[in-house]
Parts: structure tokens; sequence; C-alpha cells
């Protein structure tokens, strides 16, 4: 892994503390360097409930396209996809990344989880307001998950450069590709076994857990009348 | 355990990847402090008994990282001969068990304790039935690896793979659980499951094939010797597995038969002509081969 290059503003050395701020400062401008930082122990569970945090306040503004209870619903929903997501990953983001050849430890391998998750969750709350507006402005269900996919879809393209930060170089970087991918297919598969998310089951169950695939859902969503 | 000396040539046949590591990160091409299989390499081309297992391991494992090595290289480095395919072999045997029950888990946990069973017994039965072959053609080809490395090889590349089965496993079993149960309507599902699977399992076996290829090329005597085996050796094993695995189907269930540990026409008719018989003319027609219920014959 290359170190990151000195920047004047920006001391090679990682801080000692972690101070939420000092934290989610690394995760989003200097990923390379928290795989270095000397972080206490708390520090993952800070960036797993930060992440946990985000895709809840996400999941509470997707929650007004059918409002009410569905916002507090949606805002369950969502942290519990992501954690549930990571933790059914875990066991390959380990194996993948000693296989392509990674130096991460433990340690490391925690921090890089959950730093990923702090920014998937970071990204999503920062894209909350976008959510918000076209949750009160969509019309179709359809569109509505469209929109979340592409949301989704970008809060994890950040988190995959986080990453391929934490990774190193070479095969490492590939492996958390494919990871990513992986992580973001279980995710969807997830919404789709708990779901729904954005709007309310007919029989008012929170988790129906009806079994299907994620593309027949999808297929489901089609068959919504809008909101009126 | 004595080492060979240094061979002056053996960093040409070192694997993209596994230079060391400098402390900052960086690549270098000095071993990192403290990698044992990365220190004075051992030259490929002496051979001693006990360093056999500590080579294969180390050769195996140089794609992957330090720590890897730490846990899968010194158990074997240490005892060469049995010892060193041990932690292979458990390997193999506990990856494919856990892949096999989250395979099967979704036509219930009777075939989940079945898949269990088979797919490590489809590892192990073809890794067996190629063996000789394999250590034969390395001979005809020069290579005197003989059938102790080249079950040693041959071993810790379906230990990569196997691995990494079993960390897909949680996933797998996602879809099992979560995906409408078998039926004959739920045949798209069966198909889906079945694609999603076949591509896993796939994609881990070739993981384990390039793992095979880097450690033959530090067995072997120069590479163009290590690319023949390798291209022999990974065409009999495609063959064998395939057929090992059609015979010992089913492992992901069927919406049409029961659950069975084996079809009862099992060695009726092998893979490859069923490709021939039943799904090329489908293909080239434009159809899907299908049988007098609709379904595909499996």
């Amino acid at each position: 892994m290359t170190p990151a290059p000195d920047h004047p503003s920006h001391p090679s050395t990682p801080p000692a503390d972690d101070r939420p701020a000092s934290v989610f400062a690394l995760i989003l401008a200097r990923p390379a360097v928290l795989a270095e930082a000397r972080l206490s122990r708390r520090a993952p569970w800070l960036l797993l409930a930060a992440g946990l945090a985000g895709c809840a306040l996400y999941g509470a503004l997707a929650g007004f396209f059918a409002g009410g209870v569905q916002i507090a619903v949606a805002a369950l929903k969502v942290p519990l996809i992501v954690a549930l997501a990571l933790a059914l990953c875990l066991p390959s983001f380990a194996v993948f990344h000693l296989l392509a050849g990674g130096e991460l430890g433990a340690g490391g391998l925690v921090r890089a989880a959950s730093g990923f998750v702090a920014t998937v969750g970071l990204l999503l709350a920062a894209l909350g307001p976008l959510a918000w507006l076209f949750s009160i402005s969509s019309r179709w269900l359809a569109t509505a998950v469209l929109c979340h996919l592409v949301a989704f879809g970008v809060a994890l393209g950040f988190a995959l450069r986080f990453l391929r930060a934490m990774a190193g170089g070479g095969a490492p970087r590939a492996a958390a590709v494919v990871w990513s991918l992986l992580f973001w297919l279980t995710a969807v598969q997830l919404a789709a076994y708990l779901g729904p998310v954005l709007v309310a089951e007919p029989a008012g169950e929170l988790f129906p857990l009806d079994r299907g695939s994620f593309l027949g859902r999808f297929g489901e969503i089609l068959d919504y009348d809008p909101v009126e | 355990m004595p080492l060979a000396p240094p061979c002056p040539t053996a960093a040409t046949f070192r694997p993209a990847g596994a230079a060391g590591r400098a402390p900052g990160g960086a690549e270098s091409a000095s071993p990192a402090p403290g990698d044992r299989h990365d220190a004075p390499r051992p030259c490929h081309r002496t051979v001693s008994a006990d360093g056999t297992g500590r080579r294969i391991v180390a050769a195996v494992a140089g794609t992957a990282s330090a720590r890897w090595r730490r846990w899968a290289g010194p158990g074997a480095a240490a005892g060469g001969g049995r010892c060193g395919a041990l932690r292979p072999l458990v390997l193999t045997v506990a990856g494919g068990a856990v892949y096999g029950a989250a395979l099967g888990a979704w036509s219930g946990p009777r075939l989940a304790l079945y898949a269990a069973i088979k797919l490590p017994a489809v590892l192990l039965l073809t890794a067996a039935l190629t063996l000789p072959f394999q250590a034969l053609v390395a001979l005809v080809l020069g290579e005197r690896l003989g059938l102790g490395r080249a079950a040693r090889l041959n071993l810790a590349a379906f230990a990569t793979a196997a691995a990494l089965l079993a960390s897909l496993a949680p996933v797998a079993a996602l879809l099992s659980f979560t995906l409408p149960a078998p039926s004959p309507a739920e045949r798209t599902t069966h198909n889906l499951l079945y694609l999603v699977q076949t591509a896993a399992v796939g994609g881990c076996g070739l993981a384990g094939t390039v793992a095979l290829g880097r450690a033959l090329a530090r067995a072997c005597s120069s590479r163009r010797a290590a690319r023949r085996v390798f291209a022999a050796w990974v065409a009999v094993l495609a063959l064998v597995g395939g057929e090992v695995a059609w015979a010992l189907r089913p492992f992901v269930g069927s919406v049409y038969h029961e659950v069975a540990l084996l079809r009862p026409d099992a060695l009726d008719g092998n893979v490859y002509e069923f490709i021939w018989t039943d799904v090329a003319p489908h293909l080239l027609a434009g159809s899907g081969g299908r049988d007098e219920r609709g379904g595909k014959r499996r």
C-alpha cells in the first residue's frame, strides 16, 4: 500500500485521538491513513454507529414517500439491511482480502469494514435531502425505488473508493471491487426479504418475510398503483 | 529442517504479488520482516523430501498475504510429508461442507446434510481420480513431481477454493432461505439459484486454479514446463470434476424430484452425453431442452 503523500495541511502522522471529527475526516478525506492510524478500540464501533445512524436518517427521509408510520419503519429497516448485509459478507471480505495478498490484520479488517459502513451511512445521510425531495414528489413506487437504488449505488461507489484505499494496491483492490458487488447484491436481496421499506405491507406486518428474489420484487413494484 | 541454499534464479520464478511489503506498505522486492516464507528462499530445483511440504504450501500461498501464509503455511511447513497435506485437506473438507450445506438448504435440511457431505467428496474424488494421470503427465513433460507432491499441490489449490467457498456460504445461505421453496411453479427460481451457485463455485474454482498455476510455476523447472503441466492438469481436473459433480447430484435440489442422496440414474449417462444429446440440440434450435413436463432434465 502506498502511503498517502504528505500535504502541508495534513501531516502524514495519523492522529492519536479518535474524536469523531478526526475519524470522520480520515474516512472521507484520507482513507488510506486509517489503516495505520492509532485509534482506540471503540473507534470501529463509533464508525459503525455513525454509519448506521446515517442509514437510519436516510431511511426516515425515504419513508416520506408513504409518510406516517412508514417513516419510522424505513428508519429501522435501512440500517438493519446494511448491518445484516455486512454481517453476512464479513467472512468473504476477510478471505477475499487475504487471498488477494492484502496485509490488513484483524484490526485493519474491522476498521475497513466499519469504515465502509460509515462511508455508506455518511453519504446516504448527505443524500438524504435529495431522497426526501424525490420521496414527497414521486407518484410511482418504481420511480422512488429507482432513485434510492441510484443513491445507494453512489454511496457504495464512494465506500468502494474508501475500501480500495484501505486495501492497498493491485489484487486486494480488485478483490474489494468484487466484494462491493457481492455486498450490493446481498443488501438488495435482504431489502427484498425484509421489505417493504417504502410502502406499508397490506397486512400491516413489520417483517412479512416473504420468500422471493429481488428481481421478482422489482416486477411487483411495477404493479403498484401511483400514490395520490 | 535443513534448507537448500538460496537460489540465485528463484526470484525470476516468483509470482506477481508475492513480493514482500515494506513496513510502510510500499511494494518492494525484498521480503517483509518476519515473513518466514519469503525469507531466503530455497531453490526450487533442489528438492529435499522434508522441504516439499513447506515449498508447496509457501508457493500456493505465495499469491496471498503473509497473514494467510502464517495461518496456512507453518503447520504444513513444519511437518512436511503427510502433515504438509493435513491442513489443506481439513480446509478443503470443512470449506466444502459449509458451502455444501448452504447450497442444499434451499431444498431443506436433509439435502443440506447430503450436500455438506457430497461437495467435499466431489473435490476429494476429483483429486484422487486425476492424481495418477497428473503425476504421469508431469513426468512425461519432464517434471518429476511424483504422486505426493502432485497431491499436495492439488490439495492446496482445492483448499484455496474451499476457503473462498466457505466465506461465501452466508450469502449462499441467505439465497437458500429467502428464495421461494422448491415447487414445480418455481422453475425460474431454481434456474436462477442454480446459475448463481454455479457461478460462485466456478469463480472459486478459478481462484483455486490460479493458485495451482502459481504453485506449479515454482515447483517446475521452467515457466514453459509449468505452463504445459498446468494446462494438462486443469484440463483433466475440469473434465473429471464435471463428471464427478454430475454423478453426485443433486446439490441445489430439484423442483420435480424428491430429495435424495444420489439420483437413481446417477451413473446412467455422463454429463458430456447429456450436454451433447439434451442441451446442445436445443441451444442450436433456440429452445430450452425441456422434458415432457416442460422442465429441464437434471
